[in-house]
């Protein structure tokens, strides 16, 4: 089995962290996986909120993947991914608050103890009072010379975070294989420091350790591909802004080139690089800290895809992927890379189908699981799937039921956000899933515009078949009907009984 | 696929209960009534007018027989598959789409059953008591009394067996105690 990681760096490689745990939970994801972060803006939102996805993820898997309890079979695909993923490790801030004092750089380098000669060059090479002094307890703002140097200096192979690789490129020497891919923005600071940076240091060690086979670096660089507004003036310069990206991204490319074509051994043996034409406009610009919650973006989805083809290719292949839209003017599926190479509908397949039964479970079934569940005792699909499988229908059920409820609410917000947001910078529209069918985006609003509908009309169900782009799918009837005739196989148990039916009887 | 098996249920619950009425009125079975099914009809279905010579009563059986049950059982047969073929058609377009929805339906299935029955008692009426040839040979009290109540309730049951075996399970909760019976 191969030992598969995950790390996304700064705020961008969390928001694909938080794409990636979505796309694992639609079933397109490694057996097994450690995913974490890299961000120094420990309380930013997109970290939060990606720390919140993977403990809730691993928290509704153990609900419908516990052998013998709870189980949804070997043969269904969603939730297959076992984020092993540590409760509370899942990110890494290279410099953590020392009590009262927020970390700069002039704190790490130890700047006053240095010598004379040495404050000098440290000096040429960093700003004196704008970056030396800068306060980095939210990030690196994107300088990725800062970023570069506090990341490297603070990873060390006995830190528990770091740990795990480690302990992982050792067990590679025993002919284990272990492939690491790193997400992270081309611009901005933590990400565009900490991508090469951890990369480099990672095939060190290996080189180091005389690891020449058996471990995989992969990577996936989001190019600027959305756009926020100007910053207030009094913030320009230590914040991060979006006319600033395109800039950053040809020096940092201009890097990558040169530094691809002086190494002897690849520090990546797969690069994917993403972009977007023309930018997504936001609306809203944080800084930093609790507030920076920026909605899922559609390229994020392709980060996503790629690690989840770089962990399952049989074979690594070197090279640095593109991929192009078929039209300027839309998006479809037909636009979504491909994962497996004997099945090219598979990602199709698995997100539409995962949506139609998060949707289902949300509108029809849920109610019924629980505070209806007497109106329903005696129907087939509920004495089928979840009576004599043993389960009785009491207020720890209900609790279950609820948490998977949220895991598929979270997606779906998810996967409208995605939609909605993207959809600015596509003339004709994005055509994946009809989100507006479930969902509300109101585009004035500061933070995320985009809310679930509290409770869908009738006419909005009958649209249930069609929410799918480009595909006739059953309707609710059709689902129902084939929840009534659902054989539960033996492989199956407890929640995941249930689950399991309905996810088969949403198949498009 | 399913509809073929539903098909086929509902022919394993007809074609007994038609081949039933068949036997009992076409074959000669000793251990029913009286012997046969000539002097069966004579004796519990004819008007008994003691005037009417042997020969003539053997003859009325026979018409009541060709021209009577004959036709009354291929109607039956037809009417009770046309009107099963219905209620299991109309269940599959009821958009019956989430739990605790079939069973709004449960009047529908009762005008089935009602309609069901009335109209193989009109069906009796019509072919026993009202056909020109036959009418004046069948005893009034026994139509009414033992023909008609003996058809309310063979096809009461016939069609509740049928509801049983060919109504999908999506349906069931509109069928009155089926829930409760079947429990698949």
């Amino acid at each position: 089995m191969t030992d598969c990681y995950y790390l996304g760096i700064g705020g961008t490689g969390s928001k694909c962290v938080d794409s990636y745990i979505y796309t694992c939970a639609a079933g397109l994801g490694p057996d097994n996986l450690w995913i974490g972060m890299v961000d120094q803006d420990e309380g930013n939102g997109n970290v939060e909120k990606a720390k919140i996805n993977i403990e809730n993820y691993q928290s509704v898997r153990k609900l419908l993947r516990s052998p013998g309890l709870n189980d949804i079979s070997k043969k269904i695909d969603i939730f297959k991914t076992n984020i092993v993923t540590p409760p509370g490790q899942s990110n890494w801030a290279p410099l953590r608050d020392t009590g009262s004092t927020k970390p700069t750089l002039k704190s790490i380098f130890d700047f006053n103890a240095l010598k004379e000669e040495m404050q000098d060059v440290i000096n040429c090479l960093y700003h004196p009072e704008e970056e030396l002094m800068l306060e980095l307890d939210e990030g690196f703002r994107g300088r990725p010379s800062i970023g570069a140097s506090a990341i490297l200096s603070r990873v060390q192979e006995n830190e528990p975070f770091w740990q795990n690789i480690f302990n992982s490129i050792d067990s590679a020497k025993g002919g284990k294989q272990v492939r690491i891919f790193l997400v992270s923005s081309i611009f901005g600071g933590t990400g565009a420091s900490g991508f090469p940076s951890i990369a480099r240091l990672i095939r060190g060690i290996l080189d180091k350790k005389g690891i020449k086979d058996g471990v995989h670096i992969g990577g996936a660089l989001l190019l600027p591909y959305f756009s926020f507004p100007k910053p207030p003036e009094d913030e320009i310069g230590v914040v991060a802004y979006s006319e600033s990206f395109l800039e950053q991204t040809r020096g940092a490319l201009d890097y990558y080139n040169r530094l691809f074509e002086k190494e002897k051994i690849k520090t990546f043996d797969q690069l994917y690089l993403v972009g977007w034409d023309p930018l997504i406009p936001l609306k809203n610009f944080e800084k930093g800290g609790p507030n920076q919650n920026n909605p899922a973006l559609l390229p994020e989805i392709f980060t996503a895809l790629a690690a989840s083809k770089f962990y399952t290719d049989p074979q690594i292949k070197d090279g640095i992927y593109h991929i192009a839209r078929n039209d300027e003017d839309s998006f479809g599926w037909q636009d979504l890379p491909t994962i497996d190479d004997n099945d090219n509908k598979i990602v199709k397949k698995n997100i539409a189908q995962f949506t139609r039964t998060a949707l289902a479970y949300r509108e029809i079934y849920y109610p019924f699981l629980t505070e209806k569940s007497k109106k329903a005792k005696n129907e087939s699909w509920l004495r089928n799937t979840i009576l004599r499988q043993g389960i009785t229908l009491n207020d720890e059920t209900d609790m279950q039921f609820t948490n998977i409820l949220y895991y598929f609410e979270s997606f779906l917000e998810w996967i409208a956000t995605m939609v909605h947001y993207s959809n600015e910078g596509i003339k004709n529209g994005i055509d994946l899933v009809d989100v507006n069918q479930f969902s509300q985006f109101d585009s004035t609003h500061v933070e995320n515009g985009v809310s679930l509908s509290e409770k869908l009309r009738d006419q909005q169900l009958k649209q249930f078949g069609n929410i799918i782009a480009d595909t006739k799918s059953g309707n609710l009837t059709k689902v129902f009907l084939r929840m009534n005739y659902a054989t539960v196989p033996k492989d199956r148990a407890g929640i995941g009984s249930f689950i399991g039916a309905l996810y088969e009887s949403c198949k498009l | 696929m399913r509809f073929i098996k539903t098909i086929i249920w509902l022919l394993l619950v007809t074609v007994p209960f038609i081949l039933f009425l068949v036997a009992v009125s076409f074959f000669d079975w000793d251990f029913i009534g009286q012997g046969n099914h000539i002097s069966n009809i004579i004796f519990y279905i004819l008007d008994q007018n003691p005037l009417l010579a042997n020969e003539l009563r053997y003859q009325n059986a026979l018409d009541v027989l060709d021209f009577g049950i004959f036709y009354l059982l291929i109607y039956l047969t037809i009417f009770w598959l046309v009107i099963n073929i219905i209620w299991i058609t109309i269940g599959e377009f009821l958009n019956i789409d989430r739990p605790s929805k079939a069973i709004n339906y449960i009047w529908l299935w009762s005008i089935f059953f009602i309609v069901c029955i009335t109209g193989t008692l009109i069906m009796n009426y019509l072919i026993l008591y009202l056909k020109d040839d036959i009418w004046h040979f069948i005893d009034k009290d026994v139509f009414r009394w033992k023909i008609q109540i003996f058809s309310f309730f063979y096809t009461a049951i016939y069609f509740y067996l049928c509801s049983i075996f060919t109504t999908s399970r999506v349906m069931r909760p509109a069928v009155p105690l089926l829930n409760i019976i079947l429990r698949n």
